[in-house]
């Protein structure tokens, strides 16, 4: 009964207008492949990259926005979950157990990032740019090969892609709402606010850096098996892909840090323009140009994200009665 | 209740501590005096398990905790409030209180009572971010929320700092009521006169050595303390 107490009090909390606007558009979503006719659900498969970003993008939120720790090498637990569920399929895993490996897989990989915790910020920040670099050749050598290719017989059906990455996403989604609106999210806003702090007040440091790195790295590697629905194939080159790297940074800095509704914004509204700017610019480095100005345009001129920004709006649109 | 025998702690090459020994008895308030870099913040710290010592011991109830994390010690009673209040700027005075209690606490609410009675401001702005509160205010916090950890000794770092006399007034207040409820009070404090006023004991660091320690009494009358640390001429 407290438990569904509890549950209650989480659900009735999410009722700021970024919050309701995720609930419809969840819900939308949901229902949105039911008015396709057969032929037309093929569409659905584009749909699927935007589940994955929200993903990846919640994942970095977790340890970068929340703990206050500079992930850098987010690729390396995204490019691992892949590797990890391709041998799962190839082993004649289903889908979902594949997703779930690869997440312990990355959690895993968490691990080995704890002696890294009692580095202050900067220092972090270059040690996670060096997991990608480690990993790769390990993957290499261990796998004996460099491309996990899967058979066209295991990969999802645009349907099965789409549905499996909307739960895949509303699981990040609602597992990130929970997380923060517990203890544990508590002690990681206060650990990514003053570490110092934090310690003093009893804090175990270790334990909330441990947790936030092991679920996002649980999160980034799922979010890479279900990336190999997307493909087909996983290069190892995808270990040192940059993008996979500073995309999801720069979809929750749009999105806005440390919410966890910004990552959900941030990766629809980057993709949107990602997707725009490279179909006019195919084939030249235009795209990145103009995806890093824009960059840096949010970060001056709105620096806590587009989140952030609509409730201060709101905010100052809201007449204050005057006594 | 604590004790520290010849502990000594560095930043990086620089020295800070050279073999520090003093204590504290249960109900008593003791303060550390001293100039600015003499070592009070670091000593605190060190206590704490902020900062890493090299040599000498550190015994809290029998126990010896050096080197123990802070979340231990926590756990174990002692509760430190550091310089400069750190507060958590995001987050509500309640939120910021509810960060001292522990992870499993079902006595929140009466802990969260206690310090309501302590600090009856605090009530009245439980729902506000912190950040708007004044400066003897943020102070408050800062007392409160480490007194949600139910502490029998609680470790203060330069409380005046950034605080109007008035307001220092009022934290002094507090402190000798938490003091008067049973937990012992180490108090590192730059405004040396006052502290020592409120303390039993006190200890005097010169460049990290301690140079002189007594009843806070005596050493208030002492002209060469007078004269070498509250500024007093002879």
């Amino acid at each position: 009964m407290a438990d569904r107490s509890r549950v209650w009090r989480f659900a009735v909390g999410m009722r700021n207008p970024s919050q309701i606007t995720l609930l419809i558009s969840l819900f939308f979503a949901t229902v949105y492949p039911l008015t396709l006719s057969t032929e037309g659900s093929r569409v659905l498969s584009v749909y699927a990259v935007y589940f994955m970003w929200i993903s990846l993008a919640e994942s970095w939120n977790l340890v970068g926005g929340y703990a206050g720790l500079l992930n850098l090498g987010i690729s390396a637990f995204f490019a691992l979950g892949g590797v990890v569920g391709a041998l799962a399929l190839f082993d004649g895993f289903p889908f979902i157990i594949s997703l779930l490996l690869a997440g312990f897989a990355g959690a895993i990989l968490g691990v080995a990032l704890i002696p890294t915790f009692r580095l202050k910020s900067f220092y972090f920040a270059i040690a996670t740019l060096v997991v990608p670099l480690v990993v790769k050749p390990m993957v290499e050598f261990l796998g004996n090969r460099a491309d996990f290719t899967v058979p066209q017989t295991v990969i999802l059906t645009p349907i099965g892609l789409y549905y499996s990455g909307l739960v895949l996403a509303g699981i990040t989604i609602f597992g990130a709402y929970f997380l923060m609106q517990s203890r544990v999210g508590f002690a990681l806003r206060a650990l990514g606010d003053d570490e110092l702090a934090s310690s003093s007040l009893g804090i175990n440091v270790l334990l909330y850096k441990s947790i936030a790195v092991l679920t996002s790295g649980f999160i980034a590697s799922a979010a890479g098996a279900y990336y190999l629905q997307i493909i087909g194939t996983i290069n190892t080159t995808l270990f040192q892909n940059l993008n996979f790297s500073l995309f999801p940074i720069f979809m929750v800095i749009i999105g806005g840090i440390g919410t966890f509704e910004g990552p959900v914004l941030g990766a629809v509204v980057f993709s949107l323009i990602n997707y725009y700017v490279t179909s006019q610019f195919p084939g030249s480095t235009v795209d990145t140009f103009i995806l890093s100005l824009m960059i840096i345009g949010v970060a001056v001129l709105l620096p806590r994200g587009l989140v952030s920004s609509l409730h201060e709006l709101r905010k100052r649109r809201t007449p204050i009665p005057v006594k | 209740m604590l004790s520290v025998d010849s502990v000594s702690a560095s930043y990086g090459n620089l020295r800070v501590l050279w073999d520090v020994s003093m204590s504290a008895e249960a109900g008593e308030i003791v303060s550390i005096v001293g100039a600015n870099g003499a070592g009070k913040s670091t000593l605190l710290k060190s206590i704490m398990g902020l900062v890493r010592t090299q040599g000498g011991e550190i015994v809290f109830e029998g126990t010896r905790v050096t080197g123990v994390a802070p979340h231990t010690l926590v756990a174990m009673g002692i509760a430190y409030v550091p310089e400069g209040r750190r507060l958590f700027p995001e987050m509500t005075v309640r939120e910021n209180l509810r960060m001292g209690a522990p992870r499993r606490c079902p006595e929140v609410h009466e802990r969260l009572k206690v310090v309501h009675d302590l600090f009856p401001v605090l009530e009245e702005r439980s729902f506000q971010l912190v950040t708007t509160l004044s400066g003897g205010e943020q102070q408050m916090v800062a007392i409160a929320r480490a007194l949600m950890a139910k502490p029998k000794m609680l470790l203060l770092d330069e409380p005046s700092l950034g605080l109007s006399p008035i307001a220092f007034e009022k934290v002094i207040g507090v402190i000798e009521k938490i003091n008067r409820e049973g937990v012992a009070v180490l108090l590192a404090e730059q405004s040396s006169e006052r502290a020592m006023e409120i303390s039993d004991r006190t200890y005097v660091l010169e460049n990290g050595r301690v140079a002189g320690s007594g009843l806070s009494d005596e050493l208030l009358h002492d002209p060469m303390v007078r004269a070498a640390y509250l500024g007093v001429g002879t």
